[in-house]
């Protein structure tokens, strides 16, 4: 069976990570490099790499910054920020990527088009950022910081591989995803789609994929990089009180663990703390 | 680091990056390359691949690579191992932008992912049946996940197959006869699971010679 994807964003400013509050506040995290080597021990399904600078300035993503986060990775990379032509895009495949991000780019029709052409839809995905306005979803252009047109025509008139749909209000907001957003998208469209903005933690992540049956993946950014271990023990949590379809077979399996009320783990009897340490876990070999 | 000569067959499409990256993690260098002395005298194959059927035959044909890539998997009989579409060119044809002729490795045909009540492409991780243990599975159980991107399927007789995978319905998720692999998913996106089929290929190559 297909499982849900669980995708952690690794957004750059600047070469940094960082994480983003609504769009317009931004706080560091450190090396993307390192954030991806540890999403990926921890059994991350997919990491999307954003520059967010990048189109702004009308520069394209450090191509060595993809080339060291692809290089710690043996999971599905996605990398978006500045991608504006066919050689941009090339550049970026090259450097690592499994597909490429257009946010601004979808403007261009016909560069859209080329891009579909050369490498093929499936190595497409488009990142649509959206912003709630007299109860209804607009395209928010990042850019002018204005909206501009509504999601149903976007979504409509889209053939490409996946959508990565972002919710402009609940960025950074820790008030769970906005599950109306992504039952109204899932209307106008059949492609895949990643749901992002405003994880605070697995449950919210549980009700998202309780609530839009046909969600494709759940994705999150700073809730992910903050806590150790948070992907491996996120996908317990999915999988704990029903079998929902995860993949979760790492070796961080975190089985017969309690959860408190937040969704932090509870501490363990001291006497099962005390058997730990003489435990002897043996590295698998491959 | 000496040994075996791995080359990752360069025709212009998709990522090779992370298929050296893996196989540097499994202890191996491989060349990147379309070179014909080079494919040549490589002692393994890795066939990669992202894009369209067609698009992917006439990049081969255009670097002049349909005939040696042809000798080296069924006159040399090296072992050989494609990766998704470099899986899919390995049937006779395909009908992604009209119907093609491709390498012709396997008696199959590589046909449009007739699905109903799911979106194409075919994205994420799905568990997998393994049918045929070796040499690629033999780390390898049932159940265990390995990241699919594909909306084209490869249709074959059941005698090749080597694992299946559910999607709506069975896909065939790798094949296999004597010395040539493919598989439809991307080892080297399947985090570990991925690295230990990768392994079996390569102790598939280490014993090949010998």
């Amino acid at each position: 069976m297909l499982k849900k994807r669980l995708i952690a964003t690794i957004i750059v400013k600047n070469n940094l990570a960082v994480q983003s509050i609504g769009f317009n506040r931004y706080l560091p995290i450190g090396k993307p490099e390192i954030a991806a080597e540890f999403l990926n021990e921890w059994g991350i399904d997919e990491i999307a790499l954003i520059d967010i600078d990048a189109s702004k300035k009308s520069s394209l993503i450090s191509l060595d910054l993809v080339k060291k986060v692809a290089g710690k990775i043996f999971t599905p990379l996605s990398v978006g920020g500045g991608i504006n032509s066919i050689e941009s895009a090339k550049k970026v495949f090259e450097s690592g990527a499994d597909k490429i991000i257009l946010n601004s780019a979808l403007d261009d029709d016909v560069l859209v088009q080329d891009l579909i052409k050369y490498f093929g839809k499936q190595a497409i995905v488009a990142s649509i950022d959206v912003k709630k306005e007299n109860s209804k979803y607009m395209i928010y252009d990042y850019k002018s910081k204005q909206t501009t047109i509504e999601l149903k025509q976007r979504l409509s008139s889209l053939d490409i591989a996946e959508v990565l749909l972002n919710s402009v209000d609940r960025d950074g907001s820790k008030n769970s995803y906005d599950i109306e957003l992504y039952k109204e998208a899932l209307r106008y469209t059949n492609l895949p789609i990643i749901a992002l903005g405003g994880a605070k933690n697995p449950l919210c992540m549980r009700e998202l994929l309780d609530n839009v049956d046909k969600i494709s993946a759940v994705g999150a950014g700073n809730f992910f990089h903050y806590s150790e271990h948070s992907v491996a023990i996120s996908k317990m949590f999915l999988k704990k009180d029903k079998l929902r379809a995860i993949r979760h077979d790492g070796v961080l399996q975190y089985k017969d663990i309690e959860f408190d009320n937040d969704i932090r783990i509870k501490k363990q009897d001291d006497e099962v703390l005390k058997d730990m340490i003489f435990e002897k876990h043996i590295k698998e070999s491959i | 680091m000496f040994g075996k000569k791995i080359v990752i067959v360069d025709y212009d499409m998709g990522n090779t990056y992370s298929i050296s990256n893996s196989l540097e993690f499994l202890g191996y260098r491989s060349s990147v390359s379309r070179d014909y002395d080079e494919i040549k005298d490589a002692d393994a194959l890795i066939l990669p691949g992202v894009g369209s059927f067609y698009e992917a035959m006439q990049k081969i044909k255009f670097f002049g690579l349909k005939e040696i890539l042809r000798d080296s998997a069924l006159v040399d009989k090296k072992p050989i191992l494609g990766i998704c579409l470099g899986m899919q060119i390995m049937a006779q044809n395909g009908e992604e932008s009209g119907v093609s002729e491709g390498l012709g490795f396997f008696d199959a045909s590589v046909k449009l992912l007739d699905v109903k009540s799911n979106p194409l492409p075919h994205v994420g991780f799905n568990s997998i049946e393994v049918l045929k243990k070796e040499p690629l599975f033999t780390k390898i159980d049932s159940d265990t996940h390995f990241y699919f991107d594909h909306s084209f399927e490869m249709v074959c007789n059941e005698d090749i197959v080597g694992s299946i995978t559910l999607y709506e319905k069975e896909i065939v998720a790798s094949v296999q006869k004597d010395n040539i692999f493919a598989t439809q998913f991307h080892p080297e996106k399947s985090q570990t699971s991925g690295l230990k089929l990768l392994r079996g290929f390569l102790n598939y190559m280490e014993s090949y010679n010998a």
